[in-house]
């Protein structure tokens, strides 16, 4: 299990991409990364949560206190609408990053 | 694309919403935060010790993993926006309450402040008010006002209002029809008219006027070229104060009818805007301008008001006329007219600058000066403050606080500082405006009172911003320069204060004395002016005499009337007790003019000069018993026989005798007067008195001239004369008595304008004295400002060098040697401020020169004496800094660290 360094911008897609499945407090999020990746990414905890109050600032998601399991009060967030579409912009031009690093690298000049 | 710009506008609308939301409910976010951190720190203890560690461990392995709690909680807060103003507010409740712990000082600079903004404010409302707000008319800058001025009244600064010469209708069309320079033109001059017993000042202009002001009527309509012809029903237009005051706005005043005493009536066919009234504050009403019969008469103190087109330039303008006029007087003019063009050289000047303008300006300069020292004063304070803080800083600083935070705090006491300075400073200049307006409208009747306004605060808060910038950051950077707060130094008393700081702190102390001399020395300059001018001797005995005038011209139409009203007039006068002597003079003016009548005369027996017309005086025309009246001395032959004398009768004053007669019976000889062309009538008088020099026409502006007296009493109708009363009596008292003698003569006889005439001369100083006492003041403040300066320098100068003076006396240094040690420190900065102010006035003072009288701009006295005063106060200054660094006991001082 190693533990790769975040390119900017990854981790918000992440999480963007666990809340579109459902809304999950902080805790969750991180745990959900980890199971997901097949344990090959782990999210420094802390740092979760800057992260999560500046995606609330700009829209993308949402919070809210709830109850959790444990029957503790825990801050739930869902992806927004205007966090939908961010996902699928960052999905895409993730993807096109990852094509064009794995071409480079497969080349043989 | 669009997408993406969609996307990036709502990101903004997003934020901004939040942000605001953040604002209004900063206690939510926290406690949200507060809460979900908490949540996942027990989720993640729980999660260890279902895998088997204790609860300690459990809760240690939760924090390890989670990172610094305090530090992400401040990162969330960097997010949220907010964290700017929540600091912000944090940083002035703390500055506030420091402030509050050091009075004195606080109270000190606040004051300070104060006192220069308010000075600033207030010769800048005034500046602005008077000077540099726009005429309330469209597109004003391109609003001429033409007047002719001529070879004697070029050089003198004369109100709008004031000049003998005058232009005719024949020009006005002439110019009309320079239509490239010109988009409108009008003629005017104004006039005083009676109106049911009182007297109304009123203009009477071409039709186009209106339409050069680009005005439209209030009520009713303008009148037209047509009313210009005498032929056409006499209208009038009243100005908006007199529909408001007298006619109580009445709606239906259009149609009425509206008298001058012993006039015509005049239908009212509207009301003009009050704008109009800027031009001047008395003007009361408007009458067409009449077409006269004779084109070429010109209109005494007539002129012209214009509006250029758009990027005509007043030179053109003023060339192109001068080409006009010199055409015409080459081409039309017959022999007369063109010698007088030529010998009066006559010019054109075009303006709207207000007469006080020079003077405001030097006072915006001084209240200027005074508010830099000001300044000057508040950073040396601030930096001693800062240099004592110091260590509190460098805590600060090695707890996280960046350099930005400090700066924050410090920028937000010396803002505090700043704006309360400033809204007692305004506060002063309520007051201080209040006293100018008092004494700008007994100046010059024409002006309206300047008030504070909205563009003046706006530039108060920008100047308070700017201050508190300066005064709370340079000492902070002067600090920060010097390394001292990047270490924790507790010794910091003892290291040097960094030697930028300390330059800079006495190129402060430096500049201030040296502002402080200019201003002291040109303070100095003024009052040796106004002594100057109290000390002329005027000549004559100005108490105990009243003056007013008496028009016939209105009340008897019948000219052979007149001889015989005005010598019943002076009889009663003459009957009234208390009254020592009564005569009268031709004049409608005041005594003291602003412009001279000056005529030439030829002498019998003395050669002219090659050129010369003649000899160039004043003529007064007077009666017999004007000399005893006024006061002026006899001083060889007789005063004019009243009720008529022989004609051809000259009385002259000491200074033609002096100038001309020298070592001559003036008694014996004939003179003849001249015009200023050259013809005489060869009507030679004779001279039978000699009296003592008057200075009628002020103190400051004798031109040297004698004036030469003719008699008035020759049974000549006069349509209006200026009474002369010597009386023991008040004005109160003695004028209503004058009044109903002559009500008894006629019943519209009217006194206008009684005064004395020792307050006229008195009032002549006014302008000069207003000016002289405020930049004395502002001298004043700036001396004390410099004084308690210096002590600041200096006592922190000797607080920090405690360990140095104590050693010094340890060692054997006697108090004198100490005492001298801080004195001589004192001194050296006081002496180069001085050495540096008095070059500046070298060059400073030549824009005081039209303020002077008699008295040159590097006069000595004055030039040694404002030095010499600076130093001693700031030896007295430097004396008590001194005193405290003699008593420091060499043990406490060593000891304390």
């Amino acid at each position: 299990m190693t533990n790769h360094v975040f390119p900017k911008g990854a981790l918000e897609m992440l999480i963007m991409k666990v809340l579109s499945n459902g809304s999950h407090h902080g805790w969750g999020i991180a745990q959900k990364i980890h199971l997901l990746s097949s344990e090959a990414l782990t999210v420094e905890e802390g740092s979760l949560y800057p992260t999560l109050s500046r995606m609330q600032q700009r829209g993308w998601i949402k919070g809210k206190l709830g109850l959790s399991e444990n029957n503790r009060q825990a801050k739930y967030y869902t992806l927004t609408s205007l966090g939908k579409m961010h996902l699928k912009q960052e999905q895409k031009r993730w993807e096109e990053l990852a094509a064009g690093i794995a071409q480079v690298l497969k080349s043989n000049d | 694309m669009i997408k993406t710009m969609w996307m990036k506008l709502l990101d903004i609308l997003y934020r901004c919403k939040n942000w605001i939301a953040g604002l209004f409910q900063p206690l939510r976010l926290e406690k949200e935060l507060e809460i979900e951190m908490q949540h996942h720190l027990a989720f993640s203890k729980e999660h260890y010790e279902r895998e088997g560690m204790s609860s300690n461990a459990a809760k240690k392995a939760a924090l390890k993993g989670f990172g610094n709690v305090e530090s992400l909680k401040e990162d969330c807060r960097d997010s949220w926006g907010t964290r700017v103003i929540n600091d912000f507010i944090r940083d002035c409740r703390y500055s506030a309450r420091m402030l509050r712990n050091s009075k004195g000082f606080s109270f000190a600079v606040v004051i300070t402040l104060a006192l220069c903004i308010g000075a600033n404010i207030t010769i800048f409302s005034a500046l602005y008010h008077l000077v540099l707000r726009q005429l309330p008319f469209e597109e004003p800058e391109n609003l001429v006002r033409i007047h002719y001025v001529n070879k004697e009244t070029a050089s003198k600064k004369l109100n709008p209002g004031n000049f003998l010469d005058g232009a005719s209708y024949s020009q006005y069309q002439d110019y009309k029809a320079e239509t490239d320079l010109f988009e409108n033109i009008s003629l005017h001059y104004y006039l005083f008219r009676v109106v049911d017993s009182s007297q109304l000042k009123g203009v009477c202009a071409t039709a186009s006027f209106f339409d050069v002001m680009r005005v439209e009527p209030i009520l009713g309509r303008f009148y037209t070229e047509e009313e210009m012809y005498p032929s056409t029903a006499p209208v009038v237009v009243l100005s908006e104060t007199l529909w408001r005051t007298k006619y109580a706005s009445d709606p239906d005043i259009i149609g009425k009818s509206f008298q001058f005493l012993n006039k015509p009536p005049l239908t009212i066919i509207g009301v003009a805007p009050q704008s109009l009234e800027t031009l001047d504050r008395n003007i009361r009403f408007f009458t067409p301008y009449h077409y006269r019969l004779i084109e070429h008469e010109r209109i005494p103190d007539s002129a012209f008001w214009a509006r250029l087109k758009p990027g005509v330039s007043p030179n053109t303008v003023s060339e192109r006329l001068l080409a006009i006029e010199t055409h015409w007087n080459e081409e039309k003019a017959d022999t007369q007219s063109k010698k007088m063009f030529e010998r009066d050289q006559r010019r054109f000047r075009m303006n709207l600058s207000h007469p006080f303008e020079n003077q405001l300006l030097m006072l915006q300069f001084g209240a200027f000066l005074v508010l830099l020292i000001g300044c000057v004063n508040v950073t040396n304070l601030l930096l001693g403050r800062a240099k004592k803080r110091q260590f509190e800083l460098s805590i600060r600083h090695s707890c996280g606080a960046s350099s930005v935070a400090l700066g924050r705090m410090m920028f937000c006491e010396s803002m505090i500082l700043a704006f309360l300075g400033a809204i007692i400073g305004t506060v002063f200049s309520w007051v201080g405006l209040f006293s100018i307006n008092n004494y700008l409208t007994s100046l010059d009747a024409t002006t309206t009172a300047a008030n504070l306004n909205a563009t003046v605060f706006v530039w108060i808060s920008v100047t308070a911003t700017v201050i508190s910038f300066l005064m709370g950051l340079i000492p902070l950077a002067l600090l920060w320069k010097s390394g001292s707060i990047q270490k924790i130094d507790n010794s910091s008393r003892a290291s040097s204060f960094g030697k930028g700081a300390k330059t800079f702190s006495n190129g402060l102390v430096v500049l201030q004395v040296a502002m402080t001399c200019a201003l002291l020395i040109g303070a100095g300059l003024l009052f040796r002016s106004l002594t100057k001018v109290s000390e002329v001797d005027p000549g004559f005995d100005p108490s105990g005499v009243l003056q007013a005038r008496i028009k016939l011209r209105e009340v008897y139409e019948d000219r052979t009337k007149w001889v015989g009203v005005r010598n019943r007039i002076l009889e009663v006068m003459r009957e009234i007790p208390g009254v020592e002597s009564v005569s009268f003079r031709y004049g409608t003016g005041d005594v003291f003019t602003k412009y001279t009548y000056s005529r030439y005369f030829a002498i019998r027996g003395v050669p002219l000069e090659p050129g010369e017309v003649g000899v160039r005086v004043h003529i007064k025309w007077i009666d017999g018993t004007f000399f005893e009246t006024m006061g002026i001395p006899l001083l060889h032959g007789r005063t004019f026989f009243l009720g008529g004398d022989e004609p051809g009768r000259f009385i002259v004053d000491e200074t033609f005798v002096e100038k001309y007669l020298p070592g001559k019976d003036p008694l014996v000889t004939e003179l003849d007067r001249r015009s200023s062309l050259g013809g005489g009538r060869n009507d030679w008088g004779r001279i039978v008195g000699v009296v003592g020099r008057a200075n009628l026409e002020g103190q400051d502006r004798p031109d040297g001239l004698p004036i030469v007296y003719q008699n008035l009493d020759n049974n000549e109708p006069l349509w209006g004369f200026l009474l002369t009363i010597r009386t023991t009596r008040s004005l109160d008292s003695i004028t209503p008595e004058m009044q109903s003698k002559l009500k008894e003569i006629h019943p519209q006889l009217h006194l206008y304008d009684p005064m004395f005439l020792d307050e006229a001369y008195h009032d002549l100083n006014l302008e000069r004295r207003g000016i002289t006492w405020l930049v004395g003041l502002f001298a004043v403040l700036a001396v004390l400002l410099s004084a308690v300066g210096i002590y600041g320098v200096l006592s922190f100068s000797v607080e920090q060098r405690r360990r140095e003076i104590g050693i010094r006396s340890a060692i054997g240094a006697s108090r004198r040697e100490i005492l001298s040690m801080i004195l001589v420190q004192g001194l050296v900065k006081t002496g180069s401020g001085l050495v540096v102010g008095i070059i500046a006035s070298f060059y400073l003072t030549r824009f005081l020169e039209s303020q002077l009288f008699n008295v040159s701009t590097l006069d000595l006295g004055t030039y040694l004496s404002a030095p010499v005063m600076i130093l001693l106060i700031s030896l007295l200054a430097s004396y008590l800094p001194a005193r405290k660094a003699v008593k420091i006991d060499p043990h406490e001082a060593l000891r304390a660290e």
